[in-house]
């Protein structure tokens, strides 16, 4: 029997395709047109849109957007305050990531091993930060890390310490916005390597246990390198949330003198806002995102490897 | 065929993202762009006064404030919409940190706010980018005749009048009567120069035996926009300026500009606290008469007493500042008329007597002050007799928000021990003169 080449096709992979299976594949690109659509409007298009602002001379106020090239950027190089901006971000995302992933882990492990339903009302106490308003719990932070009348201090002099003057200090500043953004989301990091817990074979576990293997060896030597991906995939997400930090920073940082607390984003706000120029807002907010996808290449590279066994 | 279909998809998404981007042109409203509530209109090269008219308009008002305030303020918006049928006003307000990128990026986009309070720092970068509609004959009367002269200063760019007074912020030493008492200082010993506040403070000061506070001699912001004017006080007493008659330099890196940062660190505890002064364990802080409301729920028979601003060496000047009611410059000339006339209703020696009495703010029409209901408070007549000796702290130049953030920024340092004064002047003065200069 010939086969009329316009009704069938050579489709990928050599198989000939039907003509009923081209109009299914006709189909879905169809239906999938509207969620396109609304991803590259409200996605995509901004995107283009910052950079091409990124690229003039854009203030507000101003009429006129003259095209100006890679300047706004060239300017970051020399603005002393982006580069302390960038490394207080950094301060941040290192020290938050640390102590949320070690005490996220540890109290997973030991969540883990507890028995319903104690297991659940932990975890349920222990997410409940994660479900109040940042903005609301740096207010109330502000006030417990109140040199004279906060709570804090005042618990603190009962052991013969302080007080001290927790953001009023460039040097424990941007520490304490660690220490409340680690309460706030250390729930998320537990449930993650709770989740991550489930997938471990419970025989491993067991022969390990067998073999003469102690409690840490067994975390260490079993649990550890199987749950890589689950830490992987805490790491990056929580890396991307850490670089792009701003509420916290932005309100406990009312109190931190100078640029203590100063994020990246907190930089782009004011240079928006305060300054009133877009330009180089965009411009900034375009090196971010780089210096994002960087740092998270280079995790998913270096840390991917390692669990391909 | 699938290949294909995929590749001109992505080809057209691509070519038309492009497109749209390279085509996205200034927001700021230059051509025909509707208002809300209003008909859309050329923006006007000069406000011209529109003919009465009894057709419906809807404006916008907007201020930051808070209870009590905003009670008045839409007691107000009820009493002249009773009186105007025909205009329709709504209320927004916005958190007074929000407010200046609220209202900018709500101009950029068209829909800005017709009757807007807005702080005198943002007086200067709002004229200049188009923004404002300049005040109305009868405005400028009003504010020649009943008004202390800041409230043309504060109002002003180059001599046009752009709004009228709201309030006046005045801050000025407030004594705590109380604490001065349980130190043993009496009433003739108040300090009346910075020196003797300094000289005061060591008797003021108490701590336990643990070394928590049991009273400060003075409680100074330690971060904040207060900064500036805590700094700007004795910079001007001491015979200081903050930037030079052009508006173009920094002015401050000085002999007097050292002396009075030095004497701006001694007042400044690093671990200050204000929440002491309503608790009635503060000898003083720096607050206009609006501050009254934060004792007087806390701590109601605390007595204080205001004092005059503080001399130095070349007088006596306490950094004051404004808030202004304007009008949208890009609202239609209905908005317009029926924004002024709003504003004129908000500013009768009537309403500023109801601010006083719901928020403490002080009346800015001078013939206020002589209202039997106010003529005995001894409080605010004070603040009233003070305020020739207070100067607009801010120069009239658009880059004035990025200049002040980024003084108080160093300013904050130097409270908290970080930076030296004469380092604080050297890098403040550097930074300044790069955002003038434009870079």
């Amino acid at each position: 029997m010939r086969i009329s080449p316009r009704r069938w096709i050579l489709g990928r992979g050599g198989v000939w395709r039907s003509p009923a299976r081209r109009q299914q594949s006709l189909f879905v690109w169809l239906s999938l047109i509207p969620i396109l659509a609304f991803f590259g409007f409200f996605m995509i298009y901004p995107i283009f849109s910052a950079f091409n602002v990124s690229l003039r001379q854009w203030r507000i106020g101003k009429p006129d957007h003259p095209f100006i090239g890679f300047q706004n950027y060239a300017w970051a190089f020399r603005d002393d305050l982006f580069w302390v901006s960038l490394k207080n971000t950094l301060i941040f995302t290192v020290g938050h990531m640390g102590l949320a992933m070690v005490l996220g882990l540890t109290l997973a492990v030991i969540l883990f091993s507890m028995r319903q339903p104690w297991r659940g009302i932990l975890t349920t106490v222990y997410f409940l930060p994660v479900m109040t308003l940042m903005a609301v719990a740096a207010y109330i932070f502000y006030d417990i890390f109140s040199p004279v009348t906060g709570p804090l201090n005042y618990l603190l002099r009962f052991i013969g310490l302080g007080p001290y003057n927790w953001l009023r200090s460039s040097t424990t500043a941007m520490p304490s916005v660690i220490v409340v953004t680690t309460w706030k989301y250390l729930g998320i990091h537990v449930v993650i390597f709770m989740a991550g817990l489930t997938t471990i074979p419970r025989e491993l576990l067991e022969a390990a246990e067998i073999d003469g293997a102690s409690k840490l060896q067994s975390f260490f030597r079993v649990m550890l390198p199987l749950l890589r991906p689950t830490l992987l995939f805490d790491l990056v997400t929580g890396t991307i949330s850490c670089l792009k930090v701003f509420t916290e920073a932005f309100i406990l940082g009312k109190a931190s003198p100078g640029t203590a607390t100063r994020t990246v984003a907190i930089h782009i706000y004011e240079t928006g806002f305060i300054s009133f120029d877009l330009g180089r807002a965009s411009a900034f907010a375009f090196i971010l995102f780089i210096i994002i996808m960087i740092i998270v290449l280079v995790e998913l590279r270096v840390l991917r490897e390692q669990f391909e066994y | 065929m699938h290949k294909e279909v995929r590749k001109w998809m992505g080809v057209v998404m691509v070519v038309a993202l492009v497109a749209l981007s390279a085509c996205a042109g200034p927001a700021t409203p230059t051509a025909a762009t509707p208002t809300p509530g209003g008909e859309a209109t050329p923006v006007p090269e000069k406000a011209t006064p529109a003919p009465p008219t009894e057709e419906k308009v809807s404006i916008t008002f907007c201020t930051h404030s808070y209870e009590p305030w905003k009670e008045t303020l839409l007691k107000w918006i009820d009493e002249y919409t009773a009186e105007h049928p025909n205009v329709e006003i709504s209320y927004v307000s916005y958190p007074m940190e929000d407010q200046v990128m609220k209202l900018v990026t709500g101009w950029e986009a068209g829909t800005g706010e017709t009757v807007i309070g807005i702080y005198g720092p943002w007086l200067a970068s709002m004229v200049d980018g188009g923004y404002l509609d300049p005040a109305p004959d009868w405005a400028v009367e009003q504010v020649k005749e009943d008004y202390y002269p800041i409230g043309m200063e504060g109002s002003s760019i180059e001599g046009k009048l752009y709004g009228v007074m709201q309030h006046m912020g005045t801050p000025l030493p407030i004594l705590s009567v109380d604490a001065y008492e349980a130190a043993g200082i009496p009433e003739s010993e108040y300090p009346d120069t910075y020196d003797d506040l300094l000289a005061l403070l060591p008797r003021l000061d108490k701590k336990a035996a643990d070394g928590t506070w049991e009273v400060q001699g003075i409680c100074l912001p330690t971060f904040g926009p207060f900064q500036m004017i805590d700094w700007a006080s004795p910079l001007f007493s001491y015979g200081g300026k903050i930037l030079d008659d052009t508006g173009t330099k920094a002015a401050f890196n000085t002999p007097e500009g050292l002396e009075a940062t030095k004497v701006f660190r001694k007042l400044h505890y690093p671990d200050a606290d204000i929440n002491m002064f309503p608790l009635g364990k503060c000898g003083m802080w720096w607050y206009g008469s609006w501050s009254r409301p934060m004792w007087t729920g806390v701590s109601p028979d605390l007595r204080v007493k205001v004092l005059r601003p503080l001399a130095g060496p070349a007088g006596r000047f306490h950094a004051n500042y404004t808030w202004s009611w304007v009008v949208n410059a890009h609202a239609s000339p209905a908005q317009k008329e029926a924004g002024w006339d709003f504003v004129k209703h908000i500013t009768t020696k009537k309403a500023y007597l109801e601010l006083w009495n719901a928020v403490s703010l002080m009346p800015a029409r001078k013939s206020a002050y002589e209202d039997p209901s106010i003529k005995d408070d001894e409080f605010l007549q004070a603040f009233g007799k003070s305020v020739p000796d207070t100067v607009i702290y801010y120069p009239p130049i658009a880059k004035w928000e990025p200049v002040e953030a980024a003084i108080t920024r160093l300013l904050e340092r130097v409270t908290a021990g970080e930076l030296s004064e004469q380092d604080f002047l050297n890098q403040a003065e550097q930074e300044v003169n790069s955002i003038l200069a434009g870079e």
